[in-house]
């Protein structure tokens, strides 16, 4: 075994702003007992004088146009997954640690040759994707975790010489184990090299054995047993037609055997697709590309063939078809029983949130479900989403803001009491509403809509908003037009106008 | 603000016609939430068929808003398409229609309205659906009542006065016209029953 | 107040109406007006009479009273309830009775629910509250027949539903209901306003509360929001427009029968100490004389008796006994638990007072000012304040607890109110504003003192686009919410005490400490009432006296003092001590050991009690910011003449050599100088106090140069006065004070003095008080060739003790310096060694009953040495203790010992500082002093060899951060192993290098030396950041305190 580890020092950073980009001062920032402090910062930031450790307000202090980020371990372990994917094509064993890559570097060493090449390569290439990177090389992937952290560039391919390279290293590099890190620290020692010369059961006796296992494991004397990144798997068909098909129609048929296959493979995996990307093939021009959106992760083909229906026919064919090609770049994990596929291979991670929502929350009536979404895929997918929307009632006095459009369903977020205050002041207000107010001519003070209104007394004052600039001061009455018809309409308080703002009847 | 009242009142001025014949089957219909009104559609409003509502663009919707505070119980959705203006959230809220269950399609062009109004109809995952037509050709009324058929499910469109002169094949015709105490209601046209008689349906509009 | 026939105001004709529901920022992040705005506001529109009903509380009412007193608006005193299984209710007083019982209703409540919070339910309402009257306001939604039922019958003849009309659309509906309730339940409505507001236009504030209230940004409060702004005091016409008339004029019956005023409360001391059948009167006369024959047993004065029987005289005229019997009692019980204590404060004015015991001021070597105490004209209640050992106050809180009882005695609140910083962090908040925008906004206010100096530059400087318009509502909403009360705190120390029962005057509440209760009004209220408080405060310097003394008293042998030493035969005017203060000597003594005041004792040079009376208060942010330091220095040392223009002020200024330094002086000039009354004076004096907060001192300030300039006095004269005035502000000292203070500047100081181990030992063990940590103060100690001995479980106990040395005593540092070390472990150590010296570690394991935590940091401590050797040796060997095993002999191992290298002397110092906080050892820039050398940096001694002017560079550890009064000038001390640099830096600087002067640990400066009377600062030009040499040392420095 031989294993290269790659060390990110500036992951944190990096994921909000890739090195090679110049940026303004960034901080991370983390909170511990209740108090923010800074965990990393990069170079504009540094030369403000900030400090990682540093408490937030006097970094601010330090520097006025400092931009600031809570840390984000999950869009961290999704850099770390990418760049994995990236490094696949050096080795098929790899392994994480927080802001490290470990690759297993011995089995596929033949292929690329020379150890300093393949290094070399693998730097640049993480530097041309933006990140900073220290590596280490050692027979153990704990000994090259600790050289790229601590001594980047050491390469060590002998397990006799990798005492001596780690020895002069700190403990502290090696645990975070307080009890052993106090006891070192207090017995005035310091380096590996010294520990690793204490007798070894009167150690153990006083720090209990996690010590002793790490030691052995960094030396190679116990095995390290890690679990290991999957490649994520994507699907990607394509289907020779028979024929020069110039009618859309006629495309549903093969796209069904494409979809079946999907399917199949998505049922394989436990997972379920949300974006198809489907290419249609022309025999003398560039193929024309469209995507499918389902609404949620799905693996029913009769499904998705419905809204890819819907989809093409829509679609004005440029050219004959002679070939059809379905890709799904990303699936989702669709049911709770294949979890385990994908947390086993990340349950030494603490920071991975990949894997936790989706799924479990939904699907509550099968059925009934299944026959909706299908029909709001089939609207949105012919008419588009925001012409397919929901009604919610929002929180706020000003009746222009005390509704919005939302996605269909899910207007029923609201607190309970929301809802109820919503009702209250609804019960005197009508079931239309003008977009726009609409100015009333009103001679001698009194409002006309096609002819005088009369007005109820005891209006219903709302002023309020002043937070946003769009404070409101206005009289709401309910009037009653010449003809019978009900109507809301109010006075503004502050310019005295009279407007139209909903009807009754 | 639309509530049932007493009717006694109304009943013994001899404003209301009280036909009992031809009443449909109560699980035929979806009460009004009016005595008066149930009286004048023979039990209530027809569960699956299309209905229009005749008079301005927003006249209609008081007439409805029971039936469909009943409708958005359901676990379906209950569509507008092409509302003429916002339907106002609170006020909707506040009588009792569930907004989870409203599915609002608009900004469309004719043609996309009907089209909507009937895969929506048909579908089945609706429990009402109302429709403001921009104009809509017979054929296409047809399209839409056959539609409310299949899916069971009623289509309630509200088309401006005019279109009292062009034919239907609509269950139930009914003209609107705000008064002083309410709405009036004039029948035009009920399946198995005569047109002609109206009634006033009296809405409480000052709130509370 | 009166009867409401007196009262009408002519400004509403059109209807009459009274409000009945009215809450004020009292009702904490509720009501967006002070009371007192209310009050204005409901009279200027002509109410008949304005109810005041805070929810669950009267912490409003007194200003509420003053504010309707002056302008003759008739105020009811009530309170909003929300009961747990009932309504929402208001109650209202009609005459004395009823506000007793409301008080103890409220007592009731809050005395069954955690602090700031309240809880009552319907059955403690049954019956109980005979003279009050109740509004139920009347809730659509939630108003249920069951409640009106419930209280037609729990107030028959006394409830009303009231009909709160607020423009929200469902007014007609609520006009219908009320009738229905009405009719069904016999109760009579009437109007109310659920007022929150005074004005319209706080209606953004109002949200801003709720916003801070619920945590919620006021975007997102939806609905909690107001839908409009009607809650504020509406003018008589709308009114009139918006309620049926007879509503309206149900009010004013209500307001009719509600006839109690605040002025009817009549407050009695309690008279508890007096024995049977002797009067207070007889009592105090009785102790006074007995005080006078101890105090002075070779015969009393003649002026001194005089002074007496005035004093007696006057406190009888104003039935003050049962007061000072009272501080008579809580100065016995202190003493009789060997808790020392000293009054402070004007109190020391009193001869009596020192007869008593209470105070210490000699009255025969002090020029005493009764007056300045209690006065005739001035009707307001003595305040005697007394000082009790910081560690042990609690026992006298007690012990009053204990002998009054929770409804007889309680402490004053304090009523916390929005700062400038805490008002921009909450309206920040409710505005939606990020973490930050807020910091950021913060520096600005820090940089920039008064919010409302601020302007569009200040913001854009600091990064913020300055027209946004949010920070333009920031601005606004943060200069209303400035002085808004946000929460009740209890007083530091202000006892109240009634004779009958307390929670029928003012309703008490839980504090946030366990076992403590305070009431509902602050410090102003109860003066405002003339209600008595006795100040129980605690002060360090006392702990540290008292131990020192202790330590004193328990040597033995040769080093025995004799007498046994207490306070009262500590030799006065000893000239060692004398000379000790005026070479700055001074760290550890009590008040003269700031930077401040060190650096005016060589100038000063106090050579007698009252120079340390003068020093004590002309150290001081108002006597600074007045200037009257320099005009004094060059007085005193002969540069300049000291005139007087008149007499009259040389009578007053003549033994400050005409510079006002004292409160009383001040006072005492305006009664000469410019007419003023003693009454008057006095309020001049309170006003001085509180302008900063408060203003107003405008026309005092017209009155005294009129007066002034009427009696002959030239206007700079005068106008220089004025300026010394408003210098004093928060700040001045009053004489008496300062003397009593002075009194315990001389006991540390001649402590230091003779008994420097037993000094520095108590100092230590009374920590934390006073400037210094124990690092500084052991050196001070060794300085002065006190021989200090490590901490060692062979010797020390938990607290510094002395032992055997020659010629003095030495200095044993105590356990408690060790950290991570329990005080129960270090007594089981002291304990176990009585019976046999440890053998080794297993041996003090066993019988010390130690845990791991307390074995490892003593071997960091190093306080194992004989033990197990070196610190690392402890450490590997304490690491090896086993568990305790029931079978002796099963715990012991054989081990091979590795070897571990001894600590070198840079890990034993830092090791030392790591776990002691101090170091035995080489100072720790002793170890770095080539490197800092090699840096061009000079050492403190190295410094005191140039010549003044020079320019130099420097370096030491920070020790000491100061910015007197947020001044422009910062102060830093530094230390090095050879003594200290003082630097002083101007705010230009310290704003430029601020990452350097708050960061640095080890900081350098390049410098001017500046040399005068013997002190030394370091006029810093350029600041350097050295603290990488310091490796992992860490130092504690106390920062801007």
């Amino acid at each position: 075994m031989l294993w290269l580890a790659l060390y990110l020092p500036q992951l944190p950073l990096e994921v909000f702003a890739p090195a090679r980009r110049q940026a303004g001062p960034l901080a991370i920032v983390e909170s511990s007992a209740g108090r923010e402090r800074i965990s990393r910062c990069n170079a504009a930031a540094q030369a403000d004088g900030l400090r990682p450790g540093m408490l937030l307000p006097t970094a601010l202090a330090l520097c006025a146009g400092l931009a600031v980020r809570r840390r984000a371990p999950a869009r961290e372990r999704r850099a770390l997954d990418d760049l994995a994917a990236w490094a696949y094509q050096f080795s098929s064993c790899i392994a994480f640690e927080p802001a490290l890559l470990l690759l297993e570097i011995g089995a596929s060493r033949r292929l690329f040759g020379d150890l300093t090449t393949l290094q070399e390569r693998i730097r640049c290439g993480l530097e041309q994707l933006g990140y900073r990177v220290r590596d280490g090389m050692a027979p153990t992937a704990l000994a090259a975790g600790l050289l790229a952290r601590n001594r980047s560039g050491c390469r060590v391919l002998d397990r006799d010489e990798m005492r001596t390279a780690v020895s002069d290293l700190p403990l502290a590099c090696l645990t975070r184990d307080a009890a052993a890190r106090d006891l070192i620290r207090h017995i005035g020692l310091q380096t590996l090299g010294e520990v690793l010369a204490l007798p070894r059961p009167e150690l153990v006796r006083r720090v209990g054995p996690r010590l002793a296992l790490l030691l052995d494991r960094l030396l190679g004397l116990a095995p390290d047993p890690r679990a290991q990144w999957q490649p994520p798997r994507h699907f990607e068909q394509t289907l020779e037609l028979l024929g020069e098909i110039g009618q859309t129609s006629a495309l549903v048929f093969p796209a069904r055997r494409l979809l079946l296959a999907l399917c199949g493979f998505l049922h394989g995996c436990g997972g379920g697709a949300q974006r198809l990307r489907w290419g249609l093939v022309h025999r003398d021009r560039p193929d024309t590309d469209f995507d499918q959106g389902l609404l949620d992760p799905s693996r029913d083909p009769e499904r998705m063939l419905a809204v890819f229906r819907e989809r093409i026919e829509r679609l004005q064919l440029p050219a004959p078809v002679i070939g059809l090609g379905l890709r799904v770049d990303d699936w989702q994990i669709l049911d709770g029983c294949n979890r385990e596929l994908f947390a086993g291979s990340v349950a030494d991670s603490p920071i991975d949130d990949r894997v936790a929502d989706s799924a479990d929350d939904r699907a509550v009536d099968q059925t009934v479900e299944r026959i909706d979404k299908a029909l709001l895929e089939r609207l949105a997918n012919r008419l588009g989403e925001q012409r397919v929307r929901g009604l919610r009632c929002r929180a706020d006095h000003r009746p222009e803001y005390a509704w919005g459009l939302c996605a269909p369903g899910e207007a029923g977020v609201e607190l309970a009491a929301v809802a109820t205050a919503a009702s209250r002041q609804g019960l005197s207000q009508p079931p239309w509403l003008l977009t726009q107010p609409l100015p009333l001519p009103a001679p001698r003070g009194v409002p006309h809509h096609g002819g005088a209104l009369r007005l109820a007394d005891r209006p219903e004052r709302i002023e309020t908003g002043w937070w946003d600039g769009r404070d409101i001061a206005r009289d709401y009455f309910i009037a009653q037009g010449p003809a019978g018809e009900c109507l809301w309409v109010f006075r503004d308080r502050r310019d005295g106008g009279w407007y139209l703002h909903g009807f009754f009847v | 603000m639309v509530q049932p009242v007493d009717l006694d009142g109304l009943k013994h001025s001899g404003a209301l016609w009280q036909g009992r014949r031809n009443l449909l089957a109560a699980d035929q219909v979806w009460a009004s939430g009016w005595r008066v009104l149930d009286e004048l559609l023979g039990g209530g409003w027809p569960r699956a068929a299309l209905i229009e509502l005749l008079g301005e663009a927003h006249q209609g919707l008081p007439l409805v808003l029971p039936l469909l505070a009943g409708l958005s119980r359901q676990a379906r959705w209950l569509v507008w398409v092409a509302p003429p203006h916002v339907p106002y959230a609170p006020a909707l809220q506040a009588r009792d229609v569930c907004l989870e269950h409203v599915l609002l399609i608009r900004d469309l062009s004719a043609a996309q309205g009907l089209w909507a109004a009937e895969q929506t109809l048909k579908s089945a995952a609706c429990s009402g659906v109302l429709l403001w037509p921009q104009q809509v050709r017979t054929a296409q009324l047809r399209r839409l009542q056959l539609a409310a058929e299949q899916g069971s499910c009623p289509a309630i469109l509200f088309r401006p006065l005019r279109a009292a002169d062009q034919g239907s094949p609509a269950a139930l015709r009914l003209r609107v016209r705000p008064v002083p105490l309410g709405l009036e209601v004039a029948l035009l046209k009920r399946r198995g029953a005569w047109g002609g008689v109206s009634c006033i349906v009296p809405l409480d509009r000052f709130g509370a | 107040m009166g009867s409401l026939s007196e009262t009408g105001s002519e400004a509403g004709t059109t209807m009459a109406y009274a409000e009945l529901h009215c809450l004020s920022n009292y009702s904490f992040l509720c009501g967006a007006s002070h009371p007192e705005e209310l009050v204005a506001r409901a009279h200027a529109l002509g109410y008949q009479a304005l109810a005041l009903t805070d929810q669950c509380s009267v912490s409003g009412v007194v200003r509420a009273h003053q504010k309707a007193k002056a302008l003759g608006l008739a105020l009811i005193i009530g309170s909003e309830i929300q009961l747990v299984d009932g309504p929402r209710l208001v109650l209202l007083a009609t005459n004395r009775s009823g506000y007793a019982q409301l008080c103890r209703l409220i007592t009731q409540g809050r005395r069954q629910a955690g602090k700031g919070d309240y809880r009552l339910q319907r059955s403690d309402l049954q019956g109980g509250l005979t003279d009050c009257l109740a509004l139920l306001p009347l809730d659509l939604h939630e108003t249920r027949d069951a409640h009106c039922a419930w209280l037609a019958e729990a107030f028959p003849g006394r409830a009303w539903l009231a009909v709160e009309l607020l423009r929200d659309g469902q007014d007609t509906a609520r006009l219908r209901l009320s009738e229905h309730l009405a009719q069904a339940h016999r109760l009579p409505c009437l109007a109310s306003g659920d007022v929150h507001m005074h004005v319209r236009g706080r209606r953004a504030l109002q949200d801003v509360l709720s916003a801070i209230h619920l945590n919620t940004p006021v975007a997102e409060l939806g609905h909690v929001c107001c839908a409009n702004g009607e809650r504020h005091l509406r003018r008589p016409d709308d009114l009139a427009a918006l309620y049926p008339a007879p509503l309206l004029a149900e009010t004013l019956q209500v307001a009719a029968r509600c006839r109690f005023s605040l002025d009817e409360l009549r407050y009695e001391y309690p008279d508890d100490v007096t024995p049977a059948g002797v009067t207070a009167r007889a009592y105090l006369r009785q102790l006074t004389e007995q005080g006078i024959d101890w105090r002075w047993p070779n015969g009393c004065p003649e002026a001194v008796r005089a002074q007496i029987e005035h004093e007696l005289e006057l406190i009888a005229e104003l039935s003050y006994e049962a007061y000072f019997l009272t501080v008579w009692d809580i100065v016995r019980y202190a003493r009789e638990c060997g808790i020392l204590c000293q009054g402070r404060g004007s109190a020391a004015n009193s001869a009596v007072c020192y007869c008593l015991g209470i105070t210490e001021v000699d009255p025969s070597r002090m020029n005493l000012l009764f007056e300045r105490f209690i006065s005739r004209e001035r009707n307001e209640p003595p305040d005697i304040d007394v000082d009790f050992e910081h560690q042990r106050r609690e026992e006298v809180i007690q012990y009053l607890y204990a002998r009054y009882g929770r409804e007889r005695a309680a402490l004053a609140a304090t009523v916390i109110t929005y700062r400038t910083r805490s008002a921009v962090r909450d309206v920040g908040k409710a505005l939606g504003l990020g973490l930050e925008q807020i910091e950021a906004l913060l520096a600005v206010v820090a940089a920039w003192r008064r919010f409302d100096e601020i302007g569009p530059e200040q913001f854009a400087e600091a990064g913020f686009d300055a027209h946004n318009p949010v920070l333009e509502r920031l601005r606004v909403l943060v200069n209303l919410l400035r002085g808004f009360p946000r929460h009740l705190s209890q007083h530091v120390g202000g006892f109240v005490i009634a004779a009958g029962r307390l929670d029928e005057l003012v309703p008490i509440e839980n504090a946030a400490m366990p076992e403590r209760t305070v009431i509902q009004w602050e410090k102003d209220d109860l003066e405002a009432l003339g209600l008595l408080k006795v100040d129980v405060l605690s002060l360090g310097m006392l702990s540290a006296i008292r131990r020192a003394i202790d330590l004193v008293n328990g040597l033995k042998g040769d080093l025995k003092s004799a007498p046994e030493l207490s306070l009262a035969n500590i030799p006065p005017e000893d000239p060692a001590v004398y000379q000790m203060i005026q070479q700055a000597d001074t760290i550890g003594v009590f008040q003269i050991e700031s930077r401040a005041q060190m650096s005016m004792l060589p100038r000063l040079r106090p050579a007698c009690f009252y120079d340390l009376v003068i020093e004590v208060a002309i150290v001081r942010p108002g006597p600074i910011q007045g200037d009257m330091v320099h005009p004094f220095l060059r007085r005193r040392q002969g540069l300049e003449l000291v005139d007087y223009p008149s007499p009259e002020v040389r009578s007053v200024l003549e033994r400050t050599l005409g510079v006002p330094i004292f409160q009383e002086q001040v006072i005492r000039l305006a009664m000469v100088a410019a007419g003023f009354s003693p009454g008057e004076a006095d309020q001049l004096r309170r006003a001085m106090a509180a302008w900063k907060r408060r203003g107003g001192l405008e026309p005092y300030r017209k009155k005294l140069l009129q007066g002034m300039q009427a009696r002959g006095y030239r206007r700079d004269f005068a106008e220089r006065i004025y300026r010394q005035i408003l210098g004093f502000g928060d700040y001045g000292f009053p004489e008496s004070h300062a003397a009593s203070f002075s009194l315990l500047v001389y006991v540390s100081a001649w402590l230091k003095h003779h008994h420097p181990a037993a000094f520095c030992a108590a100092l230590i063990n009374s920590q934390p008080m006073g400037f210094y940590a124990p690092a500084q103060l052991v050196r001070d100690a060794r300085e002065h060739g006190v021989e200090v001995l490590p901490a060692d479980v062979r010797h020390s106990i938990w607290d510094c003790s002395l032992c055997d040395g020659s010629p003095l005593p030495a200095l044993r540092l105590g356990l408690r310096l060790v950290r991570g070390l329990s005080q129960a472990a270090a007594e089981r150590i002291a304990a176990a060694r009585q019976a046999g010296a440890f053998c080794d570690v297993v041996d003090l394991t066993r019988r010390a009953r130690l845990d791991r935590g307390d074995l490892k940091a003593l071997a960091a401590a190093d306080a194992l040495q004989e033990l197990a050797g070196h610190r690392h040796r402890a450490a590997w060997e304490v690491a090896g203790v086993a568990e305790m095993t029931p079978l002796p002999g099963l715990d012991r191992f054989d081990e091979r010992a590795p070897a571990l290298p001894a600590p070198s002397t840079g890990q034993a110092v830092l090791a030392d500082y790591a776990q002691l906080g101090l170091t035995l050892h080489e100072h720790p820039l002793a170890l770095i002093r080539d490197a800092l050398r090699a840096r061009g940096l000079l050492s403190s001694a190295e410094v005191a060899a140039c010549a003044p002017g020079e320019v130099v560079r420097a370096a030491g550890l920070v020790l000491i951060r100061q910015r007197p009064g947020g001044g422009r000038a910062i102060f830093i001390t530094l230390e090095d192993e050879q003594g200290g640099l003082n630097l002083l830096i101007w705010a230009d600087l310290a704003e430029r290098q601020r990452q350097v002067l708050l960061g640095a640990q080890l900081l350098g400066v390049r410098a001017e030396i500046q040399r005068a009377d013997g002190v030394q600062h370091l006029l810093c030009r350029h600041l350097e950041d050295h603290s990488d040499l310091l490796g992992g040392l860490t130092t504690v420095s106390r920062d801007f305190h």
